[in-house]
């Protein structure tokens, strides 16, 4: 198995493409640790409570109409849930590409982010807001 | 407005039946998604264009793509100019021409 190499992410939010916007991306798939130890334990003792997830994705901004802008402002204000999804290649699902999914709320919005000469970027948080969490589709 | 269709055995709004399909305007997207979780309905997948400059669900600008969206998703991608709703087609029966 050869070690991945992210180069060519594909990005979508609400079904709108925008791997061309964005250079950094971290998924995150977590259970709560909840402890369980009782007396006349020697050592603590855990299992997993609830679960979470949560995408952070860092965009180029652009305020071209149906860009980055376009797509995370309206995102902000809504309190429904949207589909995110994340892959390691723009190629279609498989089992050798599959898909991060989620449905996720925009939990921040830094419309703009830089010093002068920078291009600006923003670390759009998306937390999950479905019973599903996160999940895996190969296709 | 969405169109819909009957998924279970109930009655929706009195008159329609399991398989039934139907327009209706859901008050608030919460009113749509409960009733998409419970499963009593289902989305009738509509056609869109891409009418913006980015792909939306991996369809190139100036395409059309079949999806079933939820108010939500629609209202979205309506305003934000990504997709525009194509109105099918009215077909023109035999007789309606015969008679021109």
């Amino acid at each position: 198995m050869a070690i991945f190499t992210l180069t060519d992410a594909f990005i979508s939010v609400n079904g709108v493409t925008l791997s061309d916007h964005a250079n950094k991306v971290t998924i995150e798939d977590t259970r709560d640790s909840v402890d369980i130890t009782a007396f006349g334990a020697t050592s603590k003792a855990i299992t997993k409570g609830l679960g979470d997830a949560k995408m952070t994705i860092t965009f180029y901004q652009d305020f071209a109409g149906g860009k980055t802008h376009a797509t995370l402002q309206p995102l902000i204000s809504s309190s429904t849930g949207v589909a995110i999804e994340v892959r390691g290649t723009s190629a279609a699902r498989s089992a050798t590409n599959p898909a991060a999914l989620m449905t996720g709320l925009l939990m921040n919005y830094n419309m703009l982010d830089g010093s002068v000469g920078d291009a600006t970027q923003i670390d759009a948080e998306f937390n999950n807001s479905s019973q599903a969490g996160m999940t895996y589709p190969t296709s | 407005m969405n169109t819909y269709k009957v998924m279970l055995p109930i009655l929706v709004n009195g008159e329609h039946k399991q398989g039934d399909v139907f327009e209706h305007e859901f008050d608030s997207p919460e009113d749509e998604e409960a009733n998409l979780t419970s499963g009593l309905l289902e989305i009738v997948p509509r056609t869109y264009k891409v009418v913006g400059p980015s792909e939306v669900f991996e369809t190139p600008a100036g395409s059309e793509l079949e999806k079933a969206l939820t108010m939500t998703q629609e209202k979205l991608l309506l305003d934000g100019g990504f997709l525009e709703r194509v109105e099918p087609k009215k077909t023109r029966s035999k007789k309606t021409e015969a008679d021109e």
